[in-house]
C-alpha cells in the first residue's frame, strides 16, 4: 500500500510545507474525506472550464455536452451499486436523500422501523413525521450478535410496518449491521428497505442487490468527490413522493411535476460540479478497488488499536464479535472527548469528538460526553497512526 | 405492421433520450438527440431521430423497459 497515495491532490506539499504551516493529518474522513483524488480535482476544473451549460435544459452545445456528462454519471453511479441510470438521483448529500427517501415513500401513515444506531438524518425525519400523529415508529436495538438483531427487527415488524430504515454502518462506531439480512427479511414481508450507505458505500460493495430497494448515500465521503453531493438510488419497486417541486427541464408545460425519476426528484439545477466529482471519485475507487481501499483503512484501524491496547486509560468502542467498516471511536479515561480532539489538533491531527449527530447511537454505547472517533481514508498511512498514536500515549504525561 | 421509414420519438427527459441512444449504439443503431419544445408534447423535451425501422427502435426500447413519450415520423 505504499503507493496508494499517489493519487491525492498533494495537499500537504502545496498548503503546508511551503508556507511552513503545520502540517495537517486528516482522520476525519467519515465527516467528509479529504484529500480528494486527482482525478476528482480534474474533473471539478473540467465543469469549471467545459461544461458551461446546465444539463436537460436546452438543445445547444453547451448544454448537450453538459447533459452527456452528467448521464455519464449517472451511468456510472448506477452501474457500481447495480441499478438503472434513470434511478440515480443526484442530491446535496445523504440527510437529502435519506428525507426524500423517508418522507417520499412512508407519506402521511404508516408504521416504520430504525435501529439504534441511527444518525440524526434518518432519526429526526422519522421522528417529524411521527409528530403529524398518523406515523408510527419503532426502535430495533442493535446487538453485538447478528442473530439478536435480526430478531429485533422481526419482532417489531407488524401489518402497517411500510419500511425498515436503517443504516449499513454506525457512524460512530462502524458497526456493520446484518444489512443482507434485513434486506431478505423486508423482501419476504414486501415492506420498503431504505439503507443508509453514508459510511459503507465506498469500503463495502454496495448493490441494490443486496435487497436494498431504496440507497441513500453520500458523494463526498467514501465516494470522493465534493461536499454537496448525495445519492438517492432506487431500484424503481416503490414510489417516491417529491417533497420539492420545481422545474426539471420535462414535462415544462405541465403544472404538475413529472411521475418519472429522476425528474420528480430532481428540481431545480443539480450540483453539475458535485455530480462530475462522484463519477471521479468513483472511478478512482474502481482503480484501487473497494478491497484494496477497505483493507488499507481497516489495517490502519487495527494498526490505531494495537498501538494503544497497552494503555488502560484508553478505551476503545468495538467488541470481538463484530464487523466494521474502518471507523474506531474511543475516549481517554479522564478527558472529556472534546479535550482529547482539541489537543490532537494542536498536534497536527483532525479528528471529531462529541456526539457525531448520532443522538440514538450515543444513547446505546451511553457515553455521556460522547466520543473520539478516527476516521482514515485511502490517504492516510501507517506512519501518519504511528504518530497520532504516540501523541495519544503522551497525552496522560503531559496533561 | 411494419414500415421502413426513420422517424422521431419524443422521450420524456434528457436521461431517457441519452439512455436510449446508448442502448440503440449497442445494437449498431445510430441515433440523433435534438431538443424539442412544442404544445404538442406538452413539454420542452428531448426526441431521438432514428434513419432505421422505427417500429424495431422501438420494440428495442421497449423491450428495455425505456420510457418514451409518443412517437413522431
Amino acid at each position: 500500500m505504499g503507493r496508494i497515495n499517489s493519487n491525492a491532490c498533494n495537499f500537504r506539499t502545496n498548503n503546508s510545507r511551503r508556507h511552513n504551516k503545520p502540517i495537517v493529518v486528516n482522520f476525519d474522513n467519515a465527516a467528509t474525506s479529504f484529500p480528494k483524488p486527482i482525478g476528482v480535482k480534474t474533473a471539478v476544473m473540467d465543469v469549471l472550464t467545459k461544461y458551461g451549460g446546465n444539463t436537460g435544459r436546452g438543445g445547444h452545445n453547451l448544454a448537450m455536452m453538459t447533459s452527456t456528462m452528467v448521464y455519464n454519471s449517472r451511468q456510472v453511479v448506477a452501474d457500481f451499486f447495480g441499478a438503472e441510470s434513470e434511478n440515480v438521483v443526484f442530491t446535496c448529500n445523504c440527510t437529502h436523500a435519506l428525507n426524500l427517501a423517508i418522507k417520499g415513500m412512508v407519506g402521511s401513515s404508516g408504521h416504520v422501523i430504525i435501529s439504534s444506531l441511527e444518525h440524526n438524518s434518518v432519526s429526526r425525519p422519522v421522528v417529524a413525521l411521527s409528530k403529524t400523529g398518523r406515523v408510527k415508529y419503532s426502535i430495533a436495538k442493535v446487538y453485538n450478535d447478528d442473530e439478536r438483531t435480526l430478531q429485533s427487527f422481526k419482532d417489531l415488524i407488524t401489518h402497517e410496518t411500510k419500511a425498515i430504515i436503517c443504516t449499513i454502518a454506525s457512524n460512530v462506531t462502524g458497526q456493520i449491521l446484518p444489512y443482507k439480512e434485513i434486506g431478505e427479511i423486508c423482501k419476504a414481508k414486501n415492506i420498503c428497505f431504505i439503507a443508509d450507505g453514508a459510511q459503507a458505500c465506498g469500503v463495502i460493495p454496495i448493490s441494490l442487490s443486496d435487497g436494498i430497494n431504496i440507497l441513500c448515500t453520500a458523494g463526498h465521503k467514501g465516494l470522493y468527490g465534493t461536499t454537496g453531493t448525495g445519492l438517492l438510488i432506487s431500484d424503481g419497486r416503490y414510489d417516491i413522493t417529491p417533497i420539492m417541486q420545481g422545474g426539471t427541464g420535462s414535462a415544462s408545460l405541465s403544472l404538475e411535476q413529472p411521475s418519472f425519476l429522476p425528474d420528480s426528484l430532481e428540481s431545480g439545477t443539480i450540483n453539475i460540479v458535485g455530480v462530475a466529482s462522484i463519477k471521479a471519485g468513483i472511478e478512482f475507487i474502481k482503480n484501487k478497488t473497494i478491497e484494496r481501499i477497505s483493507k488499507h483503512e481497516h489495517m490502519l484501524c487495527n494498526k490505531f488499536i494495537s498501538n494503544l491496547s497497552s494503555d488502560e486509560r484508553v478505551v476503545i468502542y468495538r467488541n470481538s464479535n463484530v464487523n466494521y467498516v474502518p471507523i474506531v471511536s474511543f475516549n481517554i479515561e479522564g478527558m472529556k472527548p472534546e479535550e482529547v480532539a482539541t489537543y490532537l489538533n494542536r498536534n497536527g491531527f483532525c479528528l471529531r469528538a462529541g456526539f457525531h449527530c448520532a443522538c440514538l447511537a450515543h444513547q446505546s454505547l451511553e457515553t455521556d460526553y460522547g466520543t473520539v472517533r478516527l476516521a482514515p481514508s485511502v490517504f492516510n498511512t501507517e506512519n501518519e497512526i504511528m504518530k497520532i498514536t504516540s501523541v495519544i500515549k503522551n497525552i496522560n504525561k503531559k496533561l | 405492421m411494419s414500415n421502413n421509414k426513420s422517424g422521431a420519438i419524443a422521450m420524456p427527459s434528457v436521461t431517457y433520450a441519452m439512455k436510449a441512444q446508448k442502448l440503440l449504439a449497442s445494437k449498431g443503431y445510430t441515433c440523433d438527440i435534438q431538443r424539442i419544445s412544442g404544445p404538442s408534447t406538452k413539454s420542452c423535451t428531448y426526441n431521438i431521430y432514428v434513419n432505421e425501422n422505427i417500429d424495431i427502435v422501438k420494440k428495442i426500447l421497449s423491450d428495455n423497459h425505456i420510457m418514451i413519450d409518443s412517437l413522431e415520423s
